[in-house]
């Protein structure tokens, strides 16, 4: 018997449908195993996990929980240059208000547990944080989390009324079609590494993909009955190095 | 280096008609996706592209536009209706996040022109003026979601079998007077714990006295809550109203005039967004509530003229 802790990002988003077809993809994983699912809202919470999961949501939403760890540190430097006993003041004017997570660097925190290899995966909204390349076309840049070398287009299909199901074919591994449900989603515009390997199809175009540690679906399989992306990222918390 | 043909230089592919594949547009499935991916999320009332810039920087998961905030209709009277197109496409060039827009109860050709706008989701709001005594809008008939009001469970489900892909208290919008709201969500709480303690031919009697689909009773009892998602709405104005909700078992938050009636709105909204996440953790909200200057005014529920939760068919 081996425990599994695979944590999910709660800023926002559909994190409870990921938890349950977690639980149901346990019965697909061939090996023995105590899986733990565990909401993440702050950055002690990714102590000990084995995976995390980047949820669809709005992709601007959470990275905003991403930067305001990026705000205080803005706020503690205009504190230290007024003298240390003002460093509250500083984090107030960087933000306009006292910082609500003070103290708290989530991003900081999250490439720290990164860098120990473990897996993540985005789904949708989490593809675009993964990508090391978004393209948009509004103005706006986000903060990104990036590791996965692909280029992706935020609303690629368009709007909600052009939101669509469409059955994906999966690579031979994995073998036959996947129920894929694009929500505003984004698409894969180029795969920039060898190292990336292509999971899922639509009309040939790639639609999931995994690098190493790294598993990306623009499509949502936690809104389906098919647990076989679940049960693969279990597989791949299993092959993830145990530093605890 | 692979490039996929169909998508030019990050503009969407819709534009191009090659490679967007021809089957499942508008299912029922896609449309409730959309309102899944809401969860655990605010949805802010906006006016224009300034405030909706404002609300999504703070975090909100979507703006809801409309023409004026629900205080604004309470005040000023007159009929409420749906925004004027510019502003709504103003707000869509601004945000990339998912645009929200209110038609009126009944107003099927206000939706339609909401859906032509290429907005996300539309609302059909008793806080606008109704627009048919009797009927709703069939929403079956959109590609787009809907999300509606209810104050009780009869009302959500009617409106689901309706074809609504999203629920949301009724609340009373424009108070800052969160009552409403919490007598809503408790009594779809109660009325769906009501219903897990009866047996089929209790559920039969209990169908018809909600005047609901019966196969649709069974599913919301043997869920233990509705089966699509639902928010609170109306008259939450701080974020200790949002954590109550949320406890309250509520997916995610409608916030009207509560903000941009506030002293501070750019504040006010980061704090909302952070109570939804945090709603559990009330040392968290302490510093989520501290200093946000001056909350909206307040209206009692008791002393305003029309309780716009009371707008319904009148044959439901």
């Amino acid at each position: 018997m081996k425990d599994v802790r695979i944590g999910i990002l709660c800023f926002q988003g559909a994190f409870k449908e990921h938890r349950y077809s977690f639980e149901k993809a346990t019965q697909l994983v061939d090996k023995d195993i105590e899986l733990k699912v565990e909401e993440v809202r702050k950055p002690s919470h990714l102590n000990g996990l084995d995976g995390l999961v980047i949820p669809g949501g709005e992709s601007t939403t959470m990275s905003i929980f991403l930067k305001i760890g990026l705000k205080i540190r803005l706020g503690l430097a205009i504190g230290v240059l007024m003298t240390i006993e003002r460093v509250e003041e500083g984090i107030e004017r960087s933000h306009g208000c006292r910082d609500h997570v003070r103290a708290e660097d989530f991003m900081e925190s999250l490439r720290d547990w990164m860098s120990k290899k473990k897996a993540m995966w985005g789904t949708c909204a989490g593809l675009i944080l993964l990508s090391n390349n978004v393209l948009d076309w509004k103005n706006n840049s986000q903060s990104l989390i990036g590791g996965l070398h692909v280029t992706t287009v935020r609303n690629s299909y368009g709007r909600q009324k052009d939101s669509f199901e469409a059955k994906l074919t999966l690579d031979e591994e994995l073998g036959g079609e996947f129920p894929g449900i694009f929500i505003r989603a984004p698409s894969i515009k180029s795969i920039d590494s060898e190292d990336v390997r292509v999971l899922a199809t639509l009309d040939r175009h790639p639609v999931s993909v995994c690098q190493n540690q790294l598993l990306a679906t623009s499509f949502h399989p936690e809104l389906t009955d098919d647990y076989r992306f679940h049960a693969f990222f279990i597989n791949m918390c299993l092959n993830t190095p145990s530093i605890g | 280096m692979p490039i996929l043909p169909g998508v030019k230089d990050g503009k969407p592919l819709n534009e191009g008609q090659d490679t967007v594949p021809s089957i499942g547009f508008g299912t029922f499935t896609v449309k409730s996706g959309l309102a899944q991916m809401a969860k655990g999320g605010v949805v802010m009332d906006v006016t224009n592209a300034e405030q909706a810039r404002i609300a999504e920087q703070a975090g909100a998961c979507a703006v809801m536009a409309l023409e004026r905030v629900p205080a604004d209709i309470r005040k000023d009277g007159g009929v409420a209706r749906m925004s004027d197109p510019k502003k709504i496409k103003e707000i869509c060039e601004t945000v990339s996040i998912p645009v929200m827009a209110k038609a009126r109860i009944g107003h099927f050709a206000e939706a339609q022109i909401l859906e032509a706008l290429g907005v996300d989701m539309v609302d059909e709001s008793e806080v606008l003026t109704q627009a048919d005594y009797e009927n709703h809008i069939d929403k079956r008939q959109f590609k787009i979601p809907f999300v509606c009001g209810a104050r009780n469970l009869g009302e959500a489900l009617r409106r689901i079998a309706e074809g609504a892909a999203m629920i949301r208290t009724k609340g009373e919008a424009g108070t800052g007077n969160v009552v409403e709201a919490v007598k809503h969500a408790r009594t779809i709480k109660r009325q769906i714990n009501f219903g897990k303690s009866m047996d089929e031919e209790e559920l039969y009697s209990y169908a018809k006295e909600l005047q609901v689909p019966y196969d649709l009773l069974v599913k919301t009892v043997e869920m233990g809550r509705l089966p699509i998602v639902n928010f609170a709405a109306g008259g939450l104005a701080t974020p200790a109203d949002v954590s109550l909700l949320m406890q309250l078992g509520v997916d995610g938050v409608f916030v009207g005039s509560g903000i941009f009636k506030s002293s501070n709105p750019e504040k006010r909204a980061v704090a909302m967004v952070q109570a939804v996440t945090h709603y559990k953790d009330a040392k968290k909200m302490a510093e989520i509530s501290e200093d946000l200057g001056e909350p909206m005014v307040g209206l009692n529920c008791d002393d305003i003229g029309e309780k716009w939760s009371l707008k319904e068919s009148s044959r439901d």
